[in-house]
């Protein structure tokens, strides 16, 4: 039982990334209640990834967890799967330990968020609440299924048709398409680099004002003051594109990436743009399910880890990452179809006319590109290291 | 010379037993204990080689350091200002360090922390070089408790030298005793920690756990300082290996990026914002390149084609022990010789490229061939290309063109990038075995077709052809058909695409 939960881990955490690709494709394809119902799975599955990394394995009714001492143990607590993992989530984050994981998992610049943040807030422990925020902002709507029975029925069992909110665009798509890449685009050793950063950037600014109850905009050179202090204290590397410094008080790159946007939105499930809150938040719970998954392979010496290729090559074959038997050297190198995709989907943007751009005439322009921008389980392979 | 009496410290666990111990991974048993001595910084320096690199006795290269270390001269600028004149007055600028003003703030620099030191044996070798018999230093032990160091049998206290190895090599604090001159005068004893007989690898592995494990320097100076640590695969485990590979990729891209002597100078998309004429591949994908090519470790498990910069070569299995700023100005090096080429071929492919005008390039001088956005090498695959094959003929050739000796001893700083990359592009000119290999790989490189899958009027053929190396796919196979195009050389450059095939299995 116990090497079943650890191993749940990493295949919860690639079929949620699965889920986000296909809520992503539904999403594209014009379906945002389908959209919505595949992100909501994907959420789910990066939460019991994230559970399983600490030990806890979900199941139907009767979970379990490994104790200390590595014996498996039922949790006497029962219920359903969805109401358990948040319910596990809500009561695990809210411990330190906890919270020093997940912000290990993220690492702006390859130094821990907990560093930045610690260096930051200046008393111990000030951290573990952005570590709680983010789980509780990107467990949303789990918690939302849980407590709004209507909400999870109707996006369940009712006809979309006679509820469903209206489809985005296709370009406004393809730009909340491009927004997810270009943040999940394969770079340190975490996989997350660009959105790592800015991860970092909005835990800076809540923290200073849970810290000093007033924003930026109103205590500015305060706000710089201490951000020159931590960066100091932290000595990240700084080069021609990002200087950390400009880059945490919003002088370089000030605008937050889109899907960072959607995910902190509120909008209910029949509300135009749901779906796209839900893909986002999705989208970062999976970030950390497969940096915890990441950290607990690297406890396993190289060439143990990878012995895992029995189950990740043919996985990827199946799923036409690549020819069978033409796997790249290193799985990074799979942006290569992404950068692609989205460079013809930029162009296909920025020439054709607004009046003529619909689903259709994209989808015959590339109809080899929709398979790659939905393929979200290409950065489910990247972010786990292998 | 009289002898030097130290303490014997038997430092052992009977757990330690279980360690795994390797010859052949330079991880042989240690002796169980090690010694303290009180040692003249003077004495440290003849034993260990550090005045023979202040002299024109000095050898060529690293040999004579016996392992590869590097040497950081600001540093041991302060530490020798610290030594004489204490902190805080050593940390003023000059200006205030010549107020008298700022005198009474002098104080005693002492050193009170251990330079740590192996004392090599007769059967030690290092690139294939012993001690000789009459230059070892020996240590005895005493019934009491206490041991005693010998000085080598040759020793004169002046004039003395050592013949092919200096007996004692310094694994950590040879700042310290860079911070002190030669002359004897203004000599004092430092504390020293003895080893005898340790092998490399846990000499790196020490290192590692006094300096940077502790976060006392960043990995990157670190791997630069201790260049043996980039081939430790203990280091694998806690990403330690990924950690200074990523950095160094990045700080390889920032200087091929920030400096005039680069074929791609402000032409790498650092942002990674599109719409960016003349940058088109950005610095995440050079990052990505790097890390598959020059700064990687070997290109499989069973695959002995390693990263020139990232995994041991030659028949020594050594690591390269050049600095960040040197490995940057190889692939200068590299890429200006290959730019050069380029620009003077009539190859019809460029001038197909060049004759296409529907390119406007930011500037007119700017050869189309190599820097138009149909051309493979400005492309992110064509770049992946490129450094592959510069890689991989490099590190199947290392011993031939002596690459662990290509670069003299800089007298500039590496601090001054631009001095220093100029010095070493100086070096790398002058060598001519080098040069000459450059010069056929590039000359073949500038022959085969670079035109992407969007350039225009290209034959049907061709199109399908440069179609196959879109994509993550297409490195391989832009890689595999450069090797097979220079295959059919003569020469070291044929040779070397001929095994690199062999290797890759193709």
């Amino acid at each position: 039982m116990s090497e079943y939960i650890v191993a749940s881990s990493l295949i919860h955490s690639m079929d949620g990334w699965q889920l986000l690709g296909q809520a992503a494709h539904a999403h594209l394809n014009g379906d945002p209640d389908i959209a919505r119902h595949m992100a909501y799975y994907a959420e789910l599955r990066g939460a019991m990834s994230l559970l399983a990394c600490q030990g806890i394995g979900v199941f139907d009714s009767q979970h379990f967890a490994i104790d200390g001492k590595r014996s498996v143990k039922p949790i006497p607590y029962r219920s359903g799967t969805h109401v358990f993992t948040w319910e596990a989530l809500d009561a695990w984050i809210s411990q330190p330990s906890a919270s020093a994981t997940v912000l290990s998992v993220v690492t702006p610049g390859g130094i821990a968020a907990r560093d930045w943040l610690d260096a930051f807030a200046r008393l111990p422990g000030q951290s573990g609440q952005i570590a709680q925020g983010w789980i509780e902002g990107w467990g949303l709507d789990l918690k939302q299924m849980i407590l709004d029975r209507k909400a999870r029925n109707l996006s369940s069992y009712r006809p979309t048709a006679f509820h469903s909110a209206p489809a985005t665009g296709i370009s406004q798509s393809l730009a909340y398409i491009n927004d997810f890449w270009r943040l999940s685009e394969p770079s340190s050793p975490s996989g997350f680099a660009t959105l790592d950063a800015y991860l970092l950037r909005q835990a800076l600014l809540r923290l200073f004002k849970a810290q000093e109850g007033r924003s930026l905009l109103q205590a500015r050179r305060k706000f710089e003051r201490r951000i020159e202090i931590m960066v100091h204290a932290i000595g990240p590397r700084s080069s021609a594109s990002l200087d950390w410094k400009q880059f945490l008080l919003g002088e370089q790159h000030p605008t937050d990436p889109i899907l960072l946007t959607e995910a902190a939105g509120k909008l209910k499930p029949e509300h135009k743009g749901h779906d796209l809150q839900v893909i986002g938040r999705a989208t970062l719970m999976l970030r950390l399910a497969g940096g915890a998954c990441r950290q607990l392979l690297h406890t396993l010496p190289e060439d143990e880890r990878s012995m895992l290729s029995f189950w990740w090559r043919p996985l990827a074959e199946q799923h036409g990452l690549w020819p069978p038997g033409n796997a790249p050297s290193d799985l990074s190198d799979l942006w290569a179809d992404v950068e692609v995709a989205l460079q013809d989907a930029s162009n296909w943007t920025a020439n054709t006319p607004a009046p003529e751009q619909n689903l259709s005439a994209y989808s015959a322009s590339f109809p080899q590109s929709m398979g790659v921008l939905t393929g979200a389980h290409r950065a489910g392979m990247w972010s786990l290291g292998l | 010379m009289e002898k030097i009496v130290g303490i014997k410290v038997n430092q052992w666990r009977s757990d330690w037993d279980a360690v795994a111990w390797n010859k052949k991974a330079r991880r042989s048993e240690p002796q169980h204990w090690f010694y303290q001595f009180s040692i003249r910084a003077s004495l440290l320096r003849e034993w260990s080689g550090v005045n023979a690199r202040t002299t024109n006795l000095r050898l060529k290269g690293r040999d004579d350091l016996g392992i590869q270390r590097r040497h950081e001269s600001k540093r041991s600028e302060e530490i020798s200002r610290y030594v004489e004149f204490g902190y805080p007055w050593s940390d003023l600028s000059e200006k205030k360090r010549n107020d008298p003003e700022y005198n009474s703030l002098r104080k005693p620099g002492w050193l009170p922390t251990a330079i740590v030191v192996n004392i090599l044996t007769a059967g030690d070798s290092r690139n294939g070089k012993k001690v000789a018999k009459e230059d070892l230093v020996k240590v005895s032990d005493r019934k009491d408790g206490l041991a005693e160091l010998a000085a080598p049998s040759g020793y004169k206290v002046k004039g003395w030298s050592f013949a092919d190895l200096p007996p004692i090599e310094v694994i950590d604090g040879q700042h310290r005793l860079w911070a002190f001159d030669s002359d004897a005068t203004n000599d004092f004893e430092l504390p020293v920690v003895a080893f005898v007989g340790l092998d490399l690898s846990w000499q790196a592995y020490l290192f590692y756990t006094i300096n940077i494990k502790p976060k006392k320097i960043n990995a990157s100076l670190a791997f630069d300082l201790y260049p043996l640590l980039r081939a430790e695969d203990w280091l694998d485990k806690f990403e330690g290996h990924i950690v200074y590979r990523e950095t160094r990729a990045q700080e390889l891209v920032d200087l091929l990026w920030s400096h005039k002597s680069s074929p791609w100078y402000q032409r790498i998309n650092m942002l990674g914002e599109s719409g960016q004429r003349g940058k088109t591949v950005t610095q995440a994908a050079w990052i990505r390149a790097l890390l598959a090519t020059f700064v990687r470790s070997y290109e499989g498990p069973n695959v002995r084609l390693g990263g020139l910069y990232g995994a041991p070569a030659g028949s020594h299995e050594e690591v390269l022990p050049w600095s960040r700023i040197e490995q940057a100005a190889f692939l200068m090096f590299v890429g200006s010789k290959l730019a050069e080429a380029v620009k003077t071929s009539t190859a019809s492919w460029a001038l197909n490229l060049r004759r296409d005008k529907g390119v406007p390039l930011f500037e007119e001088k700017i050869d189309a061939a190599f820097f138009s956005e149909h051309s493979l090498l400005s492309q992110d695959q064509g770049i992946r290309a490129f450094l592959h094959i510069a890689n991989d003929l490099f590190y199947l050739n290392s011993d031939e063109l002596d690459l662990t000796n290509t670069f003299e001893e800089r007298s500039v700083k590496e601090e001054d990038e631009e001095a220093a990359l100029s010095a070493s592009l100086k070096s790398l000119s002058k060598q001519k075995g080098l040069v000459k290999f450059v010069d056929a790989l590039v000359t073949e490189l500038a022959k085969y077709d670079w035109r992407a899958v969007s350039a225009p009027n290209l034959p049907e053929e061709e199109r399908i052809l440069k179609a196959g190396f879109r994509g993550s796919g297409g490195y391989k196979q832009l890689r595999l058909a450069l090797l097979r195009r220079l295959e059919a050389t003569k020469g070291q450059v044929g040779a070397g695409a001929k095994t690199a095939l062999k290797l890759l299995g193709a």
